[in-house]
């Protein structure tokens, strides 16, 4: 994983910035396009986790 | 002028309980506007390779897809090449309208969704264009050779694109989904992102900055992050939460995340 490579104090100042400043402000996404090849089954997984 | 922001991320927000359940368009404004929903709001898109095929094909296939998996927002791809250029790369023109089969794509998904969903309109910041109109390796080489031409042939691409933005707003796109993969360390410095790229970034969005729900597609584990959150005419950042915090998710306690790769295995 990328993340391993940055340093603890990167990733603390990158989690803050991410995550408390929205506070609610989040909309599930992935980072970027999901790959072809993803089965139906593992988004129906995905819709059940989050309770859609 | 920044009047609503968020992030769309790769991480979980408490579900409240209780709630009536809400539509797709009210989850997203009660989340940008950091109100309560009834859970929270998804997306998520993949390439359908039908960059060859007519409109209808690839608004159908968005619609299916939308549809079957019960998405909150619409994430429209955008897979049609620019136009190639008339004589040879890097001597480009003004488009007008550069991708007029993935309007029609846009104005059949409108027709379809009926209102009942934000859709958005994926634009390839020029920098990404020039690549594929040239290679990764021709454009930095023309950075390096002859500065002036790349930010000549860039401002033409931002140009038609800023164009082709504005039409898909006037389609009915609730904004556009600039993706922006150069602004990380290992592809640009901050610098060159800073000279070569940022001011045609912002050509595109200020072309539609009224727009509601203009986003920032930040791709890559090295985003120059801070960069851009001010001063963009952008209501939502998307970029992985995962590769960026997932370790910090671990060590605060909360569930690493919700990035869907990870949730699969």
């Amino acid at each position: 994983m990328n993340f391993r490579k940055l340093s603890p104090d990167d990733l603390r100042n990158q989690w803050h910035t991410a995550v408390e400043q929205p506070g609610k402000r989040l909309i599930l996404a992935p980072g970027c396009s999901i790959p072809n090849d993803t089965a139906d089954l593992e988004m129906q997984r995905l819709l059940k986790v989050i309770g859609a | 002028m920044l009047t609503r922001r968020s992030l769309l991320l790769s991480a979980p927000a408490p579900l409240l309980a209780g709630r009536a359940k809400l539509g797709p368009k009210r989850r997203v404004d009660r989340a940008l506007r950091g109100e309560d929903v009834d859970r929270i709001p998804f997306t998520f898109w993949h390439h359908f390779g039908l960059e060859k095929s007519p409109a209808i094909r690839h608004a159908q296939a968005t619609l299916d897809f939308h549809r079957k998996f019960r998405t909150d927002l619409v994430k429209v791809m955008s897979d049609y090449p620019y136009p190639k250029p008339p004589s040879k790369w890097p001597e480009l023109r003004v488009e007008d309208n550069p991708f007029p089969e993935q309007i029609q794509a846009l104005e059949i998904i409108r027709d379809g969704l009926a209102g009942n969903a934000y859709f958005l309109e994926t634009v390839f910041n020029p920098w990404n264009v020039a690549e594929k109109l040239s290679s990764k390796e021709g454009v930095l080489r023309l950075k390096a050779e002859n500065p002036q031409a790349l930010l000549e042939a860039l401002e033409v691409i931002a140009e038609s694109e800023a164009r082709h933005a504005k039409k898909a707003v006037a389609t009915g796109a609730a904004g556009i989904f600039l993706a922006i993969a150069n602004a990380q360390d290992g592809i640009l410095s901050e610098a060159d992102y800073a000279k070569f790229s940022e001011p045609f970034d912002r050509m595109i969005l200020q072309a539609v900055n009224t727009a509601p729900l203009n986003t920032l597609h930040l791709h890559g584990d090295k985003v120059y992050l801070q960069r851009f959150f001010k001063g963009w005419p952008a209501a939502a950042i998307n970029y992985s939460a995962i590769r960026l915090a997932s370790a910090s998710l671990k060590s605060a306690g909360n569930t690493p995340n919700c990035f869907w790769r990870d949730l699969m295995k």
